[in-house]
């Protein structure tokens, strides 16, 4: 069982141990100025989930059209990732992971090391992905006040290096895998065979990414992590982060929240619907619940005005919030109509079978399989993981049916490239509930193809995001602010 | 973990003040004066500034150059009658005003935010300025100050450029308390007047936008013309010239888009928030000791107090400006949805024994 996160726990039991003089007010007990390795894997752990997951999340999936919400048609502004930017990134969770590398180094805990490292390299991966440069080797770093901001291309390099480290201290010979490891991971568990699948696969992603600028790198690489054996070979291998069913204090997903507690924060985009409707899919009621017991969401940039359909419009499901599975039971839904323990996918089996097919398909790179196979297993894969849901079963004939019809139209294209444009459809629709991911295969595919906007509120395209305006004006090393069309450095 | 980054080069602040002040008093002290002139200027004041994120911090401590407070404090009694076994009546006026300056920052600094307001405009303290500005960007008005319109749309359009907008800091605050006594009854009378400080009010804009409150049912249907000149179509900071002369704004915007759209930015919802109250009345009784001979009562005194009773704010409607959006802080001059204070009355009964 996947563990919970209590981020108010761990303040109150820090709180425990301060004010030990009486009316000791120069110590602000919630502010804690020294913590273990146990308390910071955690909460460094949960903090870059969350700061991915939440508006990131949802700015990407506004900009992929999974939701049109306020990010919708490429209006993300500077401030709208501040936060993530500020509190839950660079000085909530990495800085956390980094305190845990060098307190756990000192100490010779080099499995924490590890576990942190992994975490901390798959985060600046993602921030690589949508930020570009950004401060990395003189980040986090209490001797400097105006960390430079790193060029992109070198920051992976970096990355892939912080990877092996990562890997080797994983492998470094200690006795059994301490209790305290076990009960701080709230991804693994302190599963040490899990964390270096998911470095390896990592590794496989990012590669990957760089197709396009190194095709000769990216294919004798993936080439070499695949024959190595290491990569995640089961969806139980899954690099996810499953939220909790908690209110008080809340643990569920983010999207949760606004879609079920708050409510009314986005749409479900209905171009995605659209595409999975007339493909048949299946898989609909476990992604989607419809208030009303019909679809109700919107095109990006339709220009008509909202209504006060918060109870009426159709939210997003089990599949990716842990909300409602769609029964036809057309109920207006509330926080108590569902766990809210829903699952952010990060690297999964899923993904690494995709990732293969399409350096298969792009790179002439030779994987596990043929590309055919690849895909079949990918979708093979992915029903199954929805029907390890809390949630009636698609029966096997409903999923060959479906699989079937979409390996015709991957067997009927004519060039890689058509049958490329199949496959990414079907990883976009996989990879709905991880925004981050798919606006990353949306830049280096160009799939799926998506509707322009019918009005674009920013006539800028997406291609990266903006800079925090924090950040451009207290570092005296940062860049002026780059259009939002600029590419980043792996997209061409 | 916290998030405050350390500095080993942080400073004492020193505060350095100087006072004159004189005491007098006349007439048998039935007329008192009570003058003091200050100026305090506090070197290396310590500010919690924003430091990169990426640092892994979010704030740390800095010292800031230099802040002055420069004012007067005047109180004045008057007994216009005092028989010491009849009618008493003191009246106390007291004055304050302060000026408040930036007078350098840290090294390279013109303005340090101490605050975001909810609606995401900054509060600064910024070099030249007094404490705690409001900064937004400004109308667009011609060097006659007529709003500049957008000929497309009819509304006005704000400066690209946010600058110093709004001062919250009051011009003066003063108070007349009226005492009486005879025998044993005691009455009293409280006033104060706030004179100038502007205050930002998110009620009042929502109120408008929202089409609630009195003034927008004027012309509901009709439509409004925001009053103003034409902005050069292809110059939105300069008026259109055409013949030589300015043209005034004759584009109708319906109700709904003149307090929705027509001025967008924050400065149309800036007041003036000086205020006049009646703070405080009171009016009790001593019940004379012979009534309760018998009894081991030392003494009895009933008394009504009414506080906050009737408040005039001229600049300002529907609300009272006397709110902090930020309660103690050094933040102010925002409203944001605030309750107003409350009116109360209180009846008090004190016995000794």
């Amino acid at each position: 069982m996947k563990k919970i996160f209590f981020p108010i726990l761990l303040i109150l039991l820090t709180g425990l141990f301060s004010c030990e003089k009486y009316l000791d007010i120069n110590e602000d007990p919630t502010a804690p100025t020294d913590a273990t390795i146990i308390d910071l894997l955690p909460s460094g752990q949960a903090a870059c989930v969350f700061g991915l997951a939440n508006q990131m999340n949802r700015a990407a999936s506004d900009n992929v059209q999974y939701l049109s919400g306020r990010y919708d048609s490429w209006a993300i502004s500077p401030d709208d990732l501040s936060n993530a930017w500020r509190f839950s990134l660079y000085a909530g969770g990495l800085k956390d992971l980094q305190i845990v590398i060098e307190k756990a180094t000192e100490s010779g805990n080099f499995h924490f090391s590890g576990v942190a490292k992994l975490m901390k390299a798959y985060t600046f991966s993602l921030m690589v992905d949508v930020w570009d440069d950004i401060p990395y080797l003189e980040s986090l770093n209490d001797d400097i006040l105006h960390p430079v901001f790193d060029d992109a291309a070198s920051i992976y390099d970096n990355l892939f290096a912080l990877i092996d480290e990562a890997v080797a201290d994983l492998n470094k010979d200690l006795p059994d895998i301490p209790a305290e490891l076990r009960d701080a991971d709230l991804i693994f568990d302190g599963n040490l065979n899990k964390w270096k699948k998911m470095a390896y696969t990592l590794k496989l992603k990012m590669y990957n990414q760089l197709r396009l600028i190194d095709a000769s790198s990216a294919k004798s690489n993936i080439e070499s992590l695949v024959g190595s054996g290491n990569l995640i070979t089961a969806n139980s291998d899954d690099f996810l982060f499953q939220f909790g069913s908690s209110t008080t204090p809340s643990n569920q997903h983010p999207g949760f929240q606004n879609d079920y507690t708050v409510k009314g924060e986005a749409y479900i985009n209905s171009h995605f619907y659209g595409v999975m409707q007339n493909n048949f899919d299946p898989r609909l009621p476990y992604y989607f619940y419809r208030q009303d017991g019909t679809f109700d969401g919107r095109f990006t940039g339709d220009p008509t005005p909202t209504g006060n359909d918060g109870d009426t419009r159709s939210v997003q499901g089990l599949y990716s919030v842990g909300g409602k599975y769609d029964d036809g039971s057309a109920e207006s839904v509330g926080s108590n109509s569902a766990p809210g323990n829903g699952r952010f996918r990060m690297i999964t089996y899923v993904m690494r079978l995709f990732i293969e097919c399409e350096a298969a398909l792009t790179l002439n790179a030779t994987v596990s399989d043929t590309p055919e196979n690849l895909f079949r297993k990918a979708l093979e894969a992915t029903f199954a993981e929805i029907n390890s849901l809390d949630a009636p079963n698609i029966s096997d004939e409903t999923r060959d049916n479906y699989i079937n019809a979409r390996i015709q139209l991957f067997n009927d294209a004519a060039s890689n490239e058509d049958k490329l444009a199949v496959v990414m459809v079907d990883k976009w629709i996989t990879s709905y509930g991880n925004g981050l991911e798919a606006f990353n295969d949306y830049r280096r595919t160009g799939y799926p193809v998506l509707p322009s906007p019918q009005v674009a509120s920013n006539n800028v395209v997406s291609n990266r995001f903006p800079y925090p305006t924090d950040e451009l004006t207290s570092n005296t090393n940062a860049p002026a602010q780059p259009l939002n069309n600029i590419k980043v450095f792996w997209d061409n | 973990m916290g998030n405050s980054r350390g500095n080993a080069e942080i400073k004492p602040e020193i505060t350095k003040d100087w006072e004159v002040g004189a005491d007098i008093q006349l007439f048998n002290s039935r007329l008192a004066f009570d003058l003091t002139y200050y100026n305090r200027s506090t070197e290396d004041q310590i500010f919690f500034v924003t430091v990169p994120a990426s640092t892994g911090f979010i704030q740390q401590a800095a010292n800031a150059g230099e802040i002055s407070n420069k004012g007067i404090e005047a109180a004045v009694k008057i007994r216009p009658v005092y028989k010491p076994t009849g009618l008493k009546w003191e009246m106390l006026y007291n004055f304050s005003r302060n000026r408040s300056k930036i007078g350098e920052l840290y090294e390279g600094v013109e303005k340090i935010s101490v605050g975001t307001n909810y609606n995401g405009f900054d509060i600064v303290h910024k070099v030249g300025e007094a404490f705690g500005m409001l900064e937004f960007a400004k109308l667009r008005r011609d060097d006659e100050g007529n709003l500049l319109i957008n000929p497309e749309t009819g509304y006005a359009t704000t400066e690209t450029d946010v600058s110093v907008a709004s001062d919250p800091n009051p011009d003066f605050i003063m108070s007349l308390d009226n005492q009486f006594s005879y025998k044993g009854f005691r009455a009293s009378i409280l006033f104060s007047y706030k004179k100038g400080g502007d205050i930002y009010s998110n009620t009042v804009s929502s109120l408008r936008e929202r089409g609630v409150v009195e003034e927008t049912a004027v012309n509901r249907e009709a439509g409004h013309v925001i009053k103003g000149v034409y902005a050069d179509p292809d110059n939105p900071d300069i008026p259109w010239i055409i013949d030589g002369e300015k043209v005034e704004n004759k584009t109708v915007i319906t109700t709904n888009d003149y307090y929705f759209r027509g001025f967008p930015g924050f400065e149309n919802g800036v007041f003036d928030a000086s205020v006049f109250r009646l703070r405080e009345a009171t009016i009790g009784y001593t019940f004379p000791k012979s009534l309760f001979m018998k009894l081991p009562i030392e003494s009895l005194n009933l008394t009504l107090i009414g506080r906050n009773l009737w408040m005039y704010a001229p600049n300002i409607p529907h609300i009272d400006p006397e709110l902090n959006a930020y309660g103690a802080d050094n933040r102010q001059g925002v409203d944001f949805y605030y309750m107003p204070n409350a009116r109360r009355y209180a009846l008090s009964l004190r016995v000794t024994f």
